[in-house]
């Protein structure tokens, strides 16, 4: 049976990565919108939707392209960024490496290779893009080794549950970007549109829904759709799926049924946008909840010396 | 046609590859021919070749340097050693032998110390011997085995004689880069590996797991092990993750493991509490019990001594075994050899001067531009010092270290080590290089084919260890028709 440590450092590896792979989605769905935009572009959103806002105006970062870049993807301080993201899933799979296929480590060593080679060069669009690519790709691969070639038991679960909280904890953050007003005027469809495609979703939304792009379709789709795999809907689903193949899961799985209950009762795409920004608060606060759970019930005692 | 190893200066040493600088041993002139028919390009496009696979999959060793850790790349050289299969079927006898008498001796060392009474060895060396761990009188583990993993250091000297340079019983490391070395080499030379017998490494884990399974209390049918590490910081967790991975082992560590009221151990699982039988560890004795050991030992369980003495835990290598892991009885060994087993020793050891003996310090003393002194209990090639290059200052300073606890050194002959090609930039010199085989002794005995090689790379160095810049080499033990 699986080590309580194990469990927590296949978790910590699997959010990590799914944090990092949101991430470059984010910052290169902003940096496509960006190329769109008529005004001076505010570079300010993608900072704040992931929650660092604090952080970055403790720096006394203008939001520049360059800053705001920076900061998101190489600062290694930025707890975060890109970099700090795959440096803290490597750290975590090679405690736990002996438990998966060598590709899934060798895929982790690319990332963190990738991101050695290309230290500062990201901040240019160019190469942005690219390089972005690279990213969600390889951690897509590592997604498919995971799929194709790790056995079901424990670590399959405990990495299932740990990338589906993390997506829809991103999932939320991404949408909370047009409930705080300011954002690219919050309601254009260009920028829901933009938000489909920071979650690859755009082409599933029009096959699923077939017509036009209102807010309130779209924040359906991304709030309770259950058959898109990027969906808060979907995640808890599957969480649930995942727990029951754990051993002692009851409580958690308990827990997680009823917040999947009570946010198709929420029913938050009949909300107003600021009614939904403090939806998607609570929802956040739910999550983690959640983890503290998973962490209390599953997880070894933290150290006390 | 002297090709690649036209001016290749292999005096005044023995080479493991050319006899001369145009004839290559037999076992070697498959590789030597291959070598000789690829210009320069071409091997440095297999060199490269070799770097690139060895970063896809992440061999790295850890090395501490500036208050941090950092991984580096495993420093794998393009040229192999090899060995003929009949002179290593010898010393597959002569280690067997010798990990034989030592687990006689440590059994002995707990039990009555019959070699003392016996006057075999001195008892002021066991008073004085910082691994001699009282808590471990009067067990007796499976077997009376006690040093169920060995890698002893082997060299060859200028006349071509292979001898023992130390025995490693406390936790020695290496055993992961063989098996990697021999994975990146098939990568890199396939046709070689088709085109002769080069006897396969690759079954020591299978046999490191019948070897720790033969250690588990007698009435488990399947028995639980597991592979204790320090952690991700230990300089050879890439191992310990390695081996744990390959037997199919958890891998934990101490705060993982707890030993409960009915004196048995368990590790801590998501299912709740899972009864361990086999603890394969890699961290000291220092550290193993804070019940028993150092009590500031956060690494350790509390309580595995007493589940060990108990009989309800193994532990491999079993405490105290390091005893005999001591430079000073290291000294001793041909005489043990005799005493245990009746038999003379099949692997010479090399000459070694014991300081605890007035006479032999004496001469220690007045040839210290000439030897290479050890302390007793060092591992790594820390805490040496190497005469002929040493200053008079670096002599004094020993020579008073020496005086004040002359138990504690031993000093031996510069050996001129044996040479092998090795690739610095784009041509081939000779480098130094010792051997490490692993034995492993359980129910059964089983050695490495070959063992894990190092070299020194800098020119004229004979300082193997990854931690201090040395690299390594595959080693093939080839039949070239010779063994049997």
């Amino acid at each position: 049976m699986m080590l309580s440590r194990v469990g927590e450092q296949l978790y910590w590896m699997s959010r990590y990565l799914e944090r990092m792979d949101n991430t470059a989605r984010l910052i290169k769905a902003t940096t496509q919108q960006m190329l769109d935009a008529r005004h001076p572009a505010d570079w300010r959103a993608p900072v704040d939707i992931l929650g660092a806002g604090t952080l970055f105006d403790g720096r006394e970062l203008a939001a520049h392209e360059s800053t705001v870049m920076a900061f998101l993807i190489d600062d290694a301080h930025q707890p975060g960024s890109i970099r700090a993201c795959v440096r803290a899933a490597r750290e975590n799979a090679r405690t736990v490496r002996e438990l998966l296929p060598t590709d899934v480590w060798e895929g982790i060593n690319e990332l963190h290779g990738v991101m050695r080679d290309d230290f500062g060069t990201n901040t240019r669009r160019r190469r942005r893009l690219d390089f972005l690519r690279h990213l969600i790709a390889t951690n897509q691969r590592i997604n498919g080794i995971i799929e194709g070639t790790l056995s079901h038991g424990p670590p399959y679960h405990f990495i299932l549950l740990a990338r589906l909280l993390e997506r829809a904890d991103m999932t939320s953050r991404i949408l909370d970007k047009h409930t705080t007003g300011e954002v690219d005027n919050g309601g254009s469809p260009d920028g829901w549109m933009n938000t489909l495609h920071a979650l690859d979703g755009y082409l599933m939304y029009r096959q699923s829904l077939g017509v036009g792009l209102d807010p309130r379709s779209v924040v359906r789709f991304l709030m309770l759709d259950p058959a898109f795999p990027r969906s808060v809907r979907f995640c808890l689903r599957h969480m649930g799926d995942a727990l029951l193949a754990l051993p002692r899961s009851a409580p958690v799985l308990a827990e997680v049924q009823r917040l999947d209950r009570r946010h198709v009762e929420a029913e938050p795409h009949r909300l107003a946008l600021g009614a939904l920004h403090d939806y998607i608060d609570q929802l956040q606060t739910e999550l983690a909840d959640i983890h503290g759970l998973i962490a209390r019930h599953y997880f070894p005692e933290p150290l006390t010396c | 046609m002297p090709g690649h190893f036209h001016g290749y200066q292999n005096h005044p040493f023995h080479d493991e590859m050319l006899s001369c600088p145009v004839t290559p041993r037999p076992a070697a002139r498959p590789l030597f021919d291959t070598l000789q028919g690829m210009d320069r390009g071409a091997i440095s496009d297999r060199s490269r070749a070799l770097e690139a696979a060895i970063d896809a999959m992440g061999i790295t060793f850890t090395v501490y340097s500036e208050g941090q850790n950092i991984d580096r790349h495993w420093p794998l050289d393009l040229v192999p050693r090899i060995i003929e299969l009949g002179e290593w079927q010898q010393i597959h006898e002569g280690l067997c032998q010798r990990v034989t008498a030592l687990n006689h001796f440590i059994d002995d060392l707990y039990g009555e110390q019959a070699a003392v009474r016996d006057g075999i060895l001195p008892a002021e060396l066991l008073a004085g011997s910082r691994n001699f761990r009282e808590p471990c009188r009067g067990v007796r583990p499976a077997y009376g085995v006690w040093a169920h993993i060995c890698g002893s250091d082997l060299v060859r000297d200028e006349h071509g004689i292979v001898r023992v340079l130390e025995d490693n019983l406390r936790v020695p490391s290496g055993v992961s880069y063989m098996l990697e070395n021999r994975h990146v080499m098939k990568r890199i030379f396939p046709e070689l590996f088709a085109n002769q017998t080069i006897l396969p490494v690759d079954d020591y884990c299978s046999q490191l797991l019948d070897t720790l399974g033969s250690l588990a209390p007698a009435d488990v049918a399947s028995p639980e092990i597991v592979v204790l590490t320090p952690g991700i910081y230990n300089s050879a967790y890439f191992e310990h993750s390695y081996l744990a991975q390959q037997m199919g082992a958890e891998l934990v560590e101490g705060r993982d493991l707890f030993v409960d009221t009915d004196d048995c151990l368990y590790m801590r699982t998501i299912a709740g509490p899972a009864r361990v039988d086999v603890v394969y560890r890699r961290i000291d004795d220092d550290f193993l019990d804070p019940e028993v050991f150092r009590p500031d030992s956060t690494l350790g369980v509390a309580g595995l001594m007493r589940a060990w003495r108990a009989g309800n835990v193994a532990i491999a290598n079993a405490p105290g075994a390091g005893v005999a892991d001591d430079k000073v009885i290291y000294a001793f060994m041909p005489e043990l050899i005799r005493y245990y087993l009746g038999e003379s020793p099949r692997l010479a050891n090399v000459p070694t001067w014991r300081c605890l003996y007035p006479d032999e310090c004496d001469y220690v003393l007045d040839h210290l531009d000439e030897m290479v002194v050890k302390p007793a209990n060092e591992s790594g090639g820390y805490g040496m010092l190497v005469g002929p290059r040493s200053s008079n200052e670096m002599r004094r300073q020993f020579a008073k270290l020496i005086r004040s606890d002359p138990r504690n050194y031993i000093a031996q002959p510069t050996l001129g080590l044996s040479t092998v090609p090795t690739l610095v930039e784009d041509r081939f010199e000779p480098r130094h290089v010792d051997l490490r085989p692993f034995v492993l002794h359980g129910r059964r005995q089983h050695v490495t084919m070959g063992g894990l090689s190092r070299v020194a790379l800098p020119r004229g160095s004979l300082v193997v260890n990854s931690s201090q810049g040395g690299g390594s080499k595959d080693t093939w033990v080839v039949d070239a028709g010779g063994g049997s």
